[in-house]
């Protein structure tokens, strides 16, 4: 058990990084100034639809060399405050460091007609499954722009900045078809890595969240990163948009960063009137609502994982694996955790 | 491609597998999860609705559950809680900052209900035929407010006394009156309300209903009403109601007798009750005083095993009764209270109505005893008196099959079933062994829980109306035949002339809007003139909106 005097050490050095006690040093080490902070216009009149993309993955059989991993990808759509669809579409991604590639370029070729090869880096092998899943939230991210009509706003869950390989040109098509469509399309983070500080990797996006709460108190907000000394730079390789950092709602604590395709940014006061005026429910005050359904309705709980497993073990049985061959493939750890029942996951 | 990973031996999954969409769903608003039943059990079933739309406590609802091939069924379900519900976890909405609740679908109120039952086709028969259910509707079966078809088995199951109609939550359905069944009526009745909520009009109600049946010579009951507040003979001018001499369609199917003289002589309809002194014996006078002592009642005890039946009059003529190995001042006590009793105007030496009284009730009729400005302790020895007469008459012609049942009505009953006062212990005697004779009690109280529970348990068939006490309402929770445990919330709020009935041979506890009586008797008289067909209009159950 850690003694209080420790607890202490290590509370002071959190609140070192939680609180800002130096508004100046924040405006100097950044280079932000009162003046980038923007007020948003609420635009009330906005008749259009509002689609939200988002993901999620969960591993329902794990042999540690190689995962079975449920994929969920999908979006929700609004007209207003109504809601009137969720679509969703699941997949199983089979994780193998060795044998990964042609599910990828399948994907690619089925959905984006791109024919390259699919290769990641020897250090991204172990996120085989994030990145599959991102794969299928562009591919849901397509469709909704595919569905969409002009002037509707398009959210998508994440972000688009770091728009490097392998997604690069996935995500260039999304961008074309966006702007030929002339949506409004923005990606909102929940989290963020932006850090300022010399010495101290400070949270951008919080203590960005305290200055512009100071300067504009009672209204939505947005400032853009261009320029500003954070780590890491706010530009990815080819990308052409901006990052922000907004606040869509006074009474909300919470800030976003926000990253908006070059057509979006040349009109953003517009394009964050629109989604500040639909961020204002009683469910998420603050946060695009649109973005809070998709991330109910498409999350994979752990009851229906468990679930599948279960399925699967039954599959496993029919095709004559007993349990002993399960629970002595399984990782060690599980045995170690006495889980109950068939739950092996 | 075709590419097989093998583990040992054993192949695990086709490559292909994961590259296709495993299930790719479209929900939309169309697709909802409410109006269909989602948990729990055998007891209990829950359903959910959209937060916005109203259900009442009561209200009756169909779950048709056609999944199964030919073992289609309709249960039906009584909502006895209704509770606010979401799809969000923990305690989301108190701590809430907006103010719009965006997602409609996500808050909703769950419904709780009683299975009632259920409606199964019998291929025996070849019909629908309504029994208890044993099992549970699949998950997701689809809900709906019952409608009047699924009710109809209702009408089959009910009695020949109506007074009122079946009520679905605060909604009447004038097509399924409620109808009480008089052959089972000397199982005991019990009208259980506070005041004001419509136990006097319930009495009028099913006393025009015997009076009708009597009327057309179809009656199976005869009823004996006492009417201490002469608010039964002509209702009240004050208030606006009217009494059962209103209903002159009827009227051969009443008989009617006052204690008060000025009242026979205002109705022709009205005859002076007369008790003659040889109806009554000596235990007969214990109700009219509220206390005796040991010794007193051991002597009119003694009295009772050996006077002749001209005892009283005797003791009229004489001012002296006879009892022996007994003190002089506990027969002075006697001898003075039969002096007060002889001076009643009813007490009469030579003339007396019970006979007819009786020969009345066994015709089926209903015999109304106007007891307006007599004391308490008059009324209970009248009806004690009466009510012995009756039993005694009954338990003699026990074999005759063609007799009618008699019910004896008492108001306030708490007073003589509580079980304390030995003096109208008669009445307690009735609700034992009055079955067995063809007699039986209709126990009128605001206050359950002060008769005895034995009693009480007697009781099969209860009318219920609105009780704001818990323990009246537990008591009769108790007691019941059919378990009203589940409908409790629903009593405390039943408005006036709405009530719970639970008796024999209807399945479940019904819940029932009473007629207005001022109402009745002029359905009654346009039925007459309409040739028996319905006359009001029937108010359709509507279908919740898809």
């Amino acid at each position: 058990m850690i003694d209080k005097t420790s607890l202490g050490a290590i509370a002071e050095q959190v609140k070192n990084y939680l609180l800002m006690d130096n508004i100046t040093q924040y405006f100097e080490e950044t280079g932000v100034k009162d003046i980038d902070f923007k007020k948003i216009i609420l635009h009330d009149k906005f008749e259009g639809n509002i689609y939200a993309v988002d993901g999620s993955n969960g591993v329902i059989f794990d042999l540690t060399s190689v995962s079975f991993n449920l994929i969920r990808a999908g979006y929700v759509s609004y007209i207003g405050k109504k809601w009137q669809k969720t679509v969703l579409f699941d997949k199983v991604f089979k994780a193998d460091t060795e044998h990964y590639m042609y599910q990828f370029e399948n994907d690619l070729r089925n959905n984006f007609d791109i024919n390259s090869s699919f290769i990641l880096a020897k250090t991204e092998l172990d996120r085989l499954s994030t990145y599959y899943r991102e794969l299928q939230e562009y591919v849901a991210l397509y469709e909704a722009i595919s569905e969409a009509e002009t002037g509707d706003l398009v959210l998508y869950d994440g972000d688009f900045a770091y728009w490097t390989d392998p997604f690069r040109e996935v995500l260039k098509i999304i961008f074309d078809k966006a702007e030929d469509k002339d949506l409004d399309l923005l990606a909102i983070s929940k989290s963020s890595t932006f850090s300022w500080g010399k010495g101290f990797s400070k949270p951008f996006v919080l203590h960005t969240g305290y200055a512009g709460s100071r300067i504009i108190p009672n209204n939505p907000w947005y400032i853009e990163l261009s320029g500003k000394n954070i780590k890491p730079k706010p530009k990815g390789k080819n990308w052409k948009g901006k990052i922000y950092v907004i606040k869509l709602h006074p009474d909300s604590e919470f800030v976003f960063r926000l990253d908006a395709p070059p057509h979006v940014a040349s009109r953003i006061d517009k394009a964050l009137g629109h989604l500040s005026m639909y961020s204002s429910s009683s469910e998420c005050l603050g946060y695009p609502h649109a973005l809070f359904r998709a991330h109910r309705d498409l999350s994979i709980k752990d009851l229906e994982r468990v679930h599948l497993n279960n399925l699967l073990i039954d599959e496993l049985s029919d095709k004559g694996v007993n349990d002993k061959h399960i629970r002595s493939s399984l990782d060690y750890h599980t045995i170690l955790e006495m889980k109950q029942g068939r739950r092996i996951i | 491609m075709k590419d097989f990973i093998t583990t040992n031996q054993l192949s695990i999954m086709d490559d292909d597998a994961s590259s296709h969409v495993l299930e790719r769903k479209t929900i939309d608003r169309t697709k909802t999860t409410t109006y269909k039943i989602i948990s729990k059990d055998v007891r209990e079933f829950h359903f959910i609705i959209p937060y916005n739309e109203r259900v009442e406590l009561g209200q009756i609802f169909s779950i048709r559950d056609y999944g199964v091939k030919d073992d289609e069924i309709t249960f039906l379900a009584r909502v006895t809680d209704i509770k606010h519900d979401s799809n969000y976890e923990g305690k989301w909405d108190t701590a809430l900052k907006g103010t719009e609740f965006y997602d409609e679908d996500q808050i909703f109120n769950r419904i709780v209900a009683e299975p009632l039952g259920c409606i199964i086709f019998n291929e025996k028969i070849n019909k629908k035929e309504f029994k208890k259910s044993k099992t549970i509707p699949s998950k997701f079966s689809e809900v709906e407010k019952a409608s009047f078809d699924e009710f109809e088995f209702l009408t089959e199951k009910m009695g020949d006394l109506e007074v009122g109609y079946l009520r679905n939550g605060s909604q009447v359905v004038e097509e399924i009156g409620v109808k009480l069944n008089s052959e089972i009526m000397d199982h005991h009745m019990g009208v259980f309300a506070t005041t004001g909520m419509g136990k006097s009009n319930f009495m009028k109600v099913f006393a025009a209903s015997c009076m009708k049946k009597a009327s057309m010579g179809e009656s199976k009951l005869g009823l004996l009403l006492a009417d201490p507040h002469g608010e039964y003979l002509l209702g009240s001018a004050k208030n606006n109601t009217k009494g059962l001499l209103h209903l002159g369609k009827y009227s051969d199917g009443l008989i009617c007798y006052s204690t008060n003289k000025k009242n026979a002589e205002k109705n022709g309809e009205v005859e002076d009750l007369k008790i003659g002194l040889r109806d009554i014996k000596p235990t007969d006078i214990l109700p009219l005083v509220g206390e005796w002592r040991t010794a007193q009642v051991e002597a009119i005890e003694s009295l009772d095993s050996e006077i002749t039946s001209d005892w009283l009059k005797s003791f009229k003529e004489d001012g002296k009764l006879v009892i022996k190995n007994f003190d002089p001042r506990t027969i002075n006590v006697i001898e003075r209270r039969l002096k007060r009793l002889l001076g009643f105007s009813y007490i009469d030496e030579k003339i007396s109505s019970i006979d007819k009284i009786i020969k009345s009730l066994q015709e089926g009729k209903v015999v109304l005893i106007d007891m307006q400005g007599i004391n308490e302790r008059e009324e209970l020895f009248l009806l004690s008196l009466l009510s012995r007469h009756i039993l005694d008459k009954y338990r003699e012609e026990s074999l005759d099959e063609c007799k009618k049942i008699c019910l004896i009505t008492i108001e306030e009953a708490q007073r003589v079933l509580g079980g304390k006062d030995s003096s109208i212990s008669r009445f307690e005697i009735i609700a034992r062994e009055g079955r067995k004779f063809g007699v039986g009690l209709c126990a009128i109280t605001q206050q359950p829980k002060l008769v005895d529970k034995q009693l009480l348990s007697q009781f099969n068939t209860l009318v219920v109306m609105g009780l704001g006490d818990r323990n009246d309402r537990k008591c009769l929770e108790e007691s019941a035949k059919q378990d009203l445990t589940t409908l409790d919330v629903e009593i405390q709020t039943l408005e006036k002339g709405e009530a719970i009935i639970s008796t024999l041979k209807v399945p479940f506890p019904i819940p029932a809007t009473i007629h207005l009586y001022e109402d009745y008797i002029e359905q009654l008289k346009k039925k007459d003139q309409t040739d028996g067909s319905p006359v009001s209009k029937a108010k359709k159950l509507s279908r919740p909106p898809d």
